[in-house]
């Protein structure tokens, strides 16, 4: 009896493991044939809606394919670029990311095309930028996609030199558009249309000397607490002027190193004019506007700060060079205040060698302090935009690229690494974009950010500020000359552009 | 067939001009007459042909900074010509009242600003000039104890004089020490031995003989002081402060070059050009009258 029930025990064991081997294998191959592809799980409704999307742009690329005997087409995009800083060369390297992700959706999609990006990030000032843009552009040699400052949109769309970009926005809403911060979309219309994708945005506060006012006796409290005194309206333009002229007489800075701002025309110089509440546009005709009693009281500021009066802006300031005399001067702890960017400390830190625990130590950022008690500060934001010119073959596939670039994640990168603020909500919950301390503490500019405004003629306007702010500040108009000359300026430049106001 | 030695010398004569002529035609004449086109036209960024007729001048005549811009002309033009030729007439004079060797150094050494690429020049001379405590020259006053002087802020005109004269002296050194020596050496000898000091030679043999040479670079070198803008754009940029350097041509580079929005003004900044051209054919014709140039160009009667 006892041999037979050890037969049994042996087979019965023989026969669980054979069957559970049987069962390793039949389960592997079971496995193995019903495993996704590597890497991509797509449900399949967001696969067909893709496919929906792309199909006239899949039907546009399958006809040239077959014009070229069943080979892929070869499409190259051309993209140009600027920083002039070199933090800012995601503007050209995202597109470059976004075309090798075009690519695989093509594979995934089936549309017989590869898209190769070419281009350059031009260093170089923003003015030869322009002038090799404008003049490529009007010679027919110029760039598929570019990326330019948004107040180029009225001369581009003027000449005629960019396509509108409202039906692509329309048809690839979903893409990443319903996500971009909607008051940057008044940044590029011109005329009723969208000529342009915003790619970044910044805001221009005021930087102040921490160190500089502790020697000036103030307190760590009272440094920390300047930005919210000025966002409830406790300090005002005169204050800082008052705080920078104590600096002075004390010896704590230099005679003229207590305000300094750019030495070169620019975005900024309308900023003082909107603090002291002047409009610039009229919102019916679109032409600009001169509020001349707005611009006394600019012009009073102005010639108060100079070396006639108080002693706070140098006069020699706009005969400075940006990397010869400015940074190294603010970098040096030399100046009190300084009207900047919110790109220029990761400038200061990459470029000039600042240390960021020095950054944080030295430097403490503000709004532009109201023109009055309980007024709202103010600052100035110049989003930069990526534009797709008409030379352009294949602008839907640009504008592709251009989408899958305007994304949380890698405008964070650009974001992080140059000092620009988001431009998609979703970046605001990015962890890149969280962690960065300066962007974090910046953030809430945006929300006090003007733009210029989109008028052909506004440079010939914002030229002007500054030619007659340099006069005074070099000691050679009074306010009433500069009034004078501003008013002379402006007529001779604008014409009936322009509406003064008395 | 017999060809008349008149007809066969025009020919020759047709023959070498036509070179000199077609590049005249090509590069000057064409250019000039294209730049007074444009001045009557808005040809700007959006590169039209939008024709305006006068309107680009009776802008000239409104805009408050053309007064500026002409009187830095003015200034810009008298001031560095008068130094060129006054400081080339001591430099040929002295390196020719000294040894042989020793005057041809001192030429070649003054010809060196001339010689340098003009970005590299602008920067040496900006930073020896700068007006902040940075600046060599400053640096120096600084080390003995002084106050620094705002040199370009303050004193720019004689700044540009110095950094467009250490250019222009060393040609006009050339031209009048090669004048100079081509005196013949007896009417210095015969002054000497009637008992002439230096200065007497100078005034009465020296200048009146080499006057032609004189002329002739006044006249050059006015106009070629209309038309350079090139080291107060390196070095000033038409500052400091509000169009105090602004020379016209200068004016007419920012216009179509230089805007910070790049408005490429040409039809505007051509009007500057044209009356500048307007000026150097006038000044021309007052010079080859003033100076008698045309002796300068006929045939002697006497060889």
């Amino acid at each position: 009896m006892s041999k037979q029930k050890n037969v049994f025990q042996k087979t019965t064991a023989v026969f669980l493991i054979v069957s559970l081997l049987v069962g390793l294998v039949i389960g592997y191959f079971i496995g193995a044939a019903t495993a996704p592809a590597p890497g991509e799980v797509v449900p399949k409704s967001q696969y067909d809606e893709l496919q929906k999307q792309v199909e006239s742009l899949k039907q546009q690329l399958q006809q040239l394919s077959a014009q070229q005997a069943g080979k892929p087409v070869e499409i190259v995009i051309t993209a140009w670029t600027i920083g002039p800083e070199k933090e800012s060369v995601y503007r050209q390297t995202n597109l470059a990311i976004a075309a090798a992700k075009l690519n695989q959706i093509f594979k995934a999609v089936g549309i017989p095309a590869t898209v190769r990006l070419e281009g350059e990030f031009n260093t170089a000032s923003w003015t030869d930028y322009r002038k090799k843009l404008y003049l490529a552009l009007e010679g027919g040699t110029g760039p598929d996609i570019f990326l330019t400052a948004h107040i180029d949109t009225a001369f581009l769309a003027e000449n005629g030199w960019i396509v509108p970009l409202d039906d692509y926005i329309k048809k690839y809403w979903n893409w990443t558009y319903y996500d971009v911060i909607s008051g940057l979309w008044d940044s590029v219309k011109y005329k009723g249309k969208i000529w342009g994708v915003p790619q970044d945005t910044e805001a221009r506060p005021i930087y102040y000397n921490k160190l500089l006012l502790k020697k000036l006796g103030w307190t760590d409290e009272q440094i920390n607490d300047l930005p919210n005194k000025v966002l409830r309206g406790e300090f005002t333009l005169y204050d800082m002027l008052s705080v920078a002229e104590e600096a002075v007489k004390k010896g704590v800075v230099e005679p003229g190193y207590g305000v300094w701002h750019r030495p070169n025309a620019g975005p900024d110089w309308p900023i003082l004019y909107l603090a002291f509440g002047g409009q610039l546009q009229d919102p019916s005709t679109g032409k600009l506007i001169a509020d001349m009693k707005v611009w006394r009281k600019v012009f009073e500021w102005f010639y108060e700060a100079s070396m006639a009066r108080r002693k706070v802006i140098l006069d020699k300031l706009t005969s400075l060079d940006w990397n010869r005399d400015i940074h190294p001067s603010i970098v040096a702890g030399k100046v009190l205040f300084w009207m900047g960017g919110t790109w220029h400390p990761p400038q200061w830190i990459s470029t000039w060698g600042l240390g960021k625990d020095k950054f944080w130590e030295m430097l403490g950022f503000m709004l532009y302090p109201p023109s009055e008690k309980g007024g709202k500060p103010v600052t100035l934001s110049q989003p930069m935009t990526y534009f797709i010119s008409k030379t352009c073959k294949y602008p839907e596939v640009a504008f592709l690229i251009i989408t899958l670039a305007t994304d949380p994640y890698l405008n964070s990168l650009h974001a992080v690494n140059s000092g620009h603020l988001a431009i998609l909500h979703s970046q605001l919950s990015n962890t890149i974009y969280t962690q960065d301390k300066f962007l974090a503490a910046t953030g809430y500019m945006v929300e006090y950010a003007k733009y210029q405004p989109l008028h052909p003629k506004w440079g010939d306007y914002s030229t002007a500020i500054f030619e007659v702010i340099k006069g005074i500040e070099t000691g050679q108009f009074t306010v009433d000359t500069a009034l004078t000359a501003l008013r002379d300026l402006l007529k001779s430049r604008l014409g009936d552009e322009v509406i003064i106001r008395e | 067939m017999q060809v008349s030695r008149e007809l066969s010398k025009m020919l020759i004569i047709t023959v070498m001009l036509t070179p000199a002529v077609l590049v005249a035609l090509l590069f000057l004449a064409v250019p000039a007459a294209l730049t007074i086109l444009i001045s009557l036209t808005e040809l700007d960024y959006r590169f039209k042909w939008i024709w305006c007729s006068l309107n680009n001048y009776a802008r000239l005549l409104t805009d408050p900074t053309t007064r500026l811009v002409v009187q830095a002309t003015i200034i810009y033009v008298t001031g560095t010509l008068a130094f060129n030729t006054l400081w080339g007439l001591c430099l040929a004079l002295l390196s020719t009242h000294v040894h042989d060797a020793l005057g041809t150094f001192m030429r070649a050494a003054w010809l060196l600003p001339r010689v340098l690429p003009s970005v590299l020049w602008a920067m040496l001379m900006t930073w020896i000039f700068s007006p902040l405590d940075t600046g060599l020259l400053n640096s120096l006053i600084i080390s003995m104890g002084w106050q620094p002087v705002p040199w370009t802020f303050r004193y720019y005109w004689p700044f540009l004089f110095i950094v467009n004269g250490f250019i222009g002296s060393s040609l006009s050194a050339i031209v009048f020490s090669s004048a100079i020596k081509s005196i013949p050496p007896d009417y210095i000898i015969a002054a000497k031995v009637d008992g002439a000091s230096s200065f007497v030679i100078i005034r009465q043999i020296i200048l009146p003989m080499i006057k032609w040479h004189i002329a002739f670079f006044v006249a050059y070198n006015t106009l070629s002081l209309l038309a350079s803008f090139e080291y107060i754009l390196l070095t000033l940029n038409g500052g400091p402060g509000y169009y105090t350097t602004e020379v016209m041509v200068l004016r007419a580079y920012h216009l179509a070059f230089g805007q910070y929005m790049v408005a490429m003004d040409f039809g505007y900044a051509a009007t500057y050009v044209t009356i500048l051209l307007v000026v150097g054919l006038v000044l021309s014709i007052v010079y080859w009258r003033v100076f008698r140039l045309r002796r300068l160009m006929i045939e002697p009667k006497l060889e």
